[in-house]
């Protein structure tokens, strides 16, 4: 073989790399003959954790015991994007997999997760689920993708040593934005901490930016005549809000450090460590900084997003559980039934609630961080009182943000091409944040024809 | 490589190459003398019928030989040609990995071409490959000339130029993220100690692709460092005497004897580094996501970005069919326009 050949082959070896994953599939029957149905089960709790595991072990045994036709398997799988393809190729996703919400548009679109419009209804108290919670999980057809597990509203998580340090009330944290702006610059000159910081790395720029934008009361996509535009780019939108903000904060103030590549891990470490005053973010970040980074729970304030202006918007957060789309009825209606039993009966049942917290609080789970309620509020009311008496973080921490989170519309990411969309906002966050030239609405400009074909082509 | 059946040269215009080739073909049937002139001798009991060839194929050990080669011809065929053949198919095809694909015709093809991300991705891909031209290919060969020179410690620094390929890729770009570091950086520390700086690094469009290839070449001027020490290893003593009886200094060893010496090995790592750059893709993924604002972003990343994030892996093999056919094109020329050099 001549050395350019051979060369060129190596090549194509570099695309044949992502092929090698269509070409393997293949999925089994899991009803037996006996009626019994298998099903597959992601999530488990890792060996290191021991106690976590052995809690949810016994969980799953009880499932068993109570549905002895239902098979269940269970391995540590947790999603991310290269594996997910990887599985859904190669045949052997797991029936149960919960994703984040920011992935549910591209999943729903690719066709790559069942529709379980029909499983839920079947389930208890299905009817009493808060239209609002449910509403990250429906595509843009009305149908429903997936149960939602977890779910959140973005806010402003900060750092209440640095606070105190700055002369500011770490039991008032910033309400708007120019409020954001003042603290920012107090904790900035008084400490050697930076004010405000924000992701801008791996589509969490878009992400974030579509939080502040909503928290500007407006939108980044909106339909007309059965389809769905981007409408960031307009002058004066949310987002040129948002950005203007954090170009004032970056270059007028010089509060937001100079550090601006961050992805969702460099922000947790940074802001664990104490080098960052305050950032937005869900509140799991609380647990995270609370289990994984040993951090100290009287340290961390939780405040509602910020806002300008009189309505009150914010950007949800979390995790869904949806089910492959290559299980049979059987198996959708028993993992349907597990996901039921698993996730959301300690959200509708005050006994099993408050069972499900005690053994957490013994594994070192964090107990009390705030999530939205997946019910109404006559069943929802006393679960939340029920795991509130167990909790083992400083709830005051976050009355700031309990106390207004009633007040706010939680809204659901852009409808079409969420990711694709987030992507080019990477790069108008990051262009404001590290040139001082960058213009708002000129990158907003700029990231709008960079998805433009791709949002029609999603909805041809 | 199919064997010289043109009439022997007259000996005068006969270049090397057609030696090296003639001895390359040193079966029994090369080894008879040629008739140039006349047909082949079908009467030698050499050349016989099919059957006759078969026989002495046999004997000669060809059934070994293939059932040897054959494990290996069916691992390359299964992990590796197969899934390249099935690349290209997939490249006219849109698919979900659940249902069946759909064939598209060009439209994957099409809708690359039209990603305005696509010519960022080429300009930013070519310029690294420039800057670790100018930056990553003289430094191991400086490097390499510098240790042969010594007289002792060639060991050590050996080893110590070695050491940063022994780190994993992912680790030492991880390493360099932290050293990057705006604030509190080790190079902007030891910077500031001279008076430099501070730089933003990672942290500007002006210099983060120049960055990234710093860490690369720090990350990959080892290996070659090693080839270039082995291939000076060959290069006969007696030249150097000549040249210092001829009281030539070191720059004119180098000149006039090194660097000629090498050319081989200088051109076939020349072409391995120019397509290793053009396939650049751990050190952006992992310091910088392609920002900021795209400037990092390489033809690879956007594969990625087309496969993993956007699951469309019609668009990813289409690019990566076109990656392929440009990086075959670009060793074909390269090795026919360097191909008197090399002799």
């Amino acid at each position: 073989m001549r050395p350019s050949l051979r060369i060129a082959l190596t090549g194509v070896t570099a695309g044949a790399l992502v092929s090698v994953l269509a070409s393997c599939s293949g999925s089994g029957s899991d009803a037996a003959g006996d009626g019994t149905v298998t099903i597959t089960v992601s999530g488990r709790p890792p060996a290191t954790n021991a106690a976590a595991l052995k809690t949810f072990d016994a969980r799953v045994a009880e499932f068993q015991k109570a549905n002895p036709k239902i098979k269940i398997k269970t391995n540590e799988y947790q999603y991310d994007q290269q594996s997910f393809q990887t599985k859904v190729g190669g045949g052997t996703l797991e029936t149960i997999v919960r994703v984040p919400l920011t992935e549910m548009s591209g999943l729903i679109k690719r066709r790559q997760i069942a529709d379980l419009t029909a499983d839920f209804k079947t389930l208890k108290h299905s009817e009493d689920f808060n239209d609002v919670a449910l509403g990250p999980a429906k595509g843009v057809d009305g149908k429903l993708y997936g149960i939602p597990t977890e779910e959140y509203a973005l806010g402003l998580v900060y750092n209440r040593d640095l606070f105190e340090k700055a002369g500011l009330d770490p039991d008032k944290p910033p309400a708007s934005w120019s409020e954001v702006r003042t603290a920012a610059k107090a904790i900035s000159e008084k400490t050697d901490a930076t004010g405000y910081a924000q992701m801008t790395k791996e589509n969490t720029g878009g992400w974030m930016l579509t939080a502040m934008a909503y928290s500007f009361g407006d939108s980044m996509q909106e339909q007309s005549g059965g389809k769905w535009a981007n409408t960031f780019e307009r002058p004066g939108s949310g987002a040129e809000k948002a950005l203007k903000a954090l170009k004032d904060m970056r270059w007028t103030d010089d509060s937001m450090g100079k550090n601006q590549l961050r992805n969702i891990t460099d922000m947790e470490k940074d802001f664990s460590a104490g080098k960052i005053g305050m950032t937005i973010a869900g509140p799991s970040m609380v647990g995270h900084y609370i289990q994984q980074y040993k951090g100290d729970p009287k340290t961390i304030g939780l405040g509602a997003m910020p806002v300008d202006g009189t309505s009150k918007r914010t950007l949800a957060g979390g995790t869904i559980a949806v089910i492959s789309p290559r299980a049979t009825e059987q198996q959708r209606e028993a993992a349907a039934k597990f996901i039921d039993f698993y996730y959301l009966s300690t959200k509708y049942d005050v006994g099993l609630a408050e069972k499900d917290a005690v053994v957490k609080k013994k594994d070192g789970a964090a107990i009390g961080v705030p999530t939205v309620p997946f019910y109404k509020p006559a069943i929802a009311d006393p679960v939340q009182a029920a795991v509130d008496k167990q909790a083992n973080v400083p709830i005051g921490n976050f009355a700031p943000y309990s106390s207004t989170l009633g007040d706010y519309e939680l809204a659901i990411e852009p409808p079409v091409e969420a990711q694709n969309v987030y992507k080019a906002l990477d790069s108008a966050v990051q262009a404001v944040l590290t040139r001082q030239d960058a213009d708002p609405a000129e990158q907003l400009k700029k990231a709008a024809a960079q998805v433009k074909s791709q949002v029609e082509r999603a909805q041809n | 490589m199919s064997r010289s059946q043109a009439p022997a040269a007259p000996a005068g215009n006969r270049t090397q190459k057609d030696r090296t080739r003639k001895q390359r073909s040193a079966d029994p049937s090369a080894a008879r003398p040629r008739t140039p002139d006349g047909p082949p001798r079908t009467a030698s009991p050499h050349r016989g019928g099919p059957v006759e060839r078969f026989v002495r194929w046999v004997r000669q050990g060809g059934v070994t030989t293939i059932l040897f080669g054959l494990p290996m011809v069916l691992c390359f065929a299964y992990f590796s040609w197969w899934p390249i053949v099935q690349s290209v198919q997939l490249s006219f095809q849109q698919t979900n990995l659940v249902d069946p694909a759909t064939w598209v015709g060009l439209d994957n093809f099409r809708h690359v071409l039209d990603d305005p991300l696509l010519w960022k991705a080429v300009k930013n891909t070519a310029l690294f490959a420039a800057l670790a031209l100018v930056i990553g290919f003289p430094v191991p060969l400086f490097l390499a000339v510098l240790i042969a020179e010594l007289r002792r410690g060639g060991t050590l620094f050996r080893v110590l130029a070695y050491l940063p390929v022994a780190i994993p890729p992912v680790v030492s770009v991880l390493l360099w993220k932290v050293f990057y570091d705006p604030d509190a950086g080790l190079f902007n520390q030891l910077l500031a100690h001279v008076g430099l700086g501070p730089y933003p690094w990672l942290q500007s469009t002006d210099t983060a692709m120049l960055s990234i290839v710093l860490e690369a070449t720090w990350a990959g001027f080892g290996s070659t460092v090693i080839i270039y020490l082995a291939a000076l290893g060959s290069v006969p003593g007696e030249l150097y005497e000549a040249a210092e009886i001829d009281a030539a200094g070191i720059w004119r060893r180098v000149w006039h004897i090194t660097l000629p010496s090498l050319r081989g090995v200088i051109l076939i790592m020349l072409l391995l580094q120019i397509i290793g750059t053009l396939q650049i893709f751990t050190e952006p993924f992992v310091m910088t996501d392609g920002g900021p604002e795209d400037s990092t972003l390489t033809i690879l990343m956007l594969i990625y970005n087309y496969a993993f994030q956007n699951g469309d892996f019609g668009a990813a093999t289409a690019l990566s069919v076109m990656l392929a056919l440009v990086l075959g094109v670009l060793s074909a020329i390269y090795l026919r326009a360097t191909r008197s050099w090399s002799n």
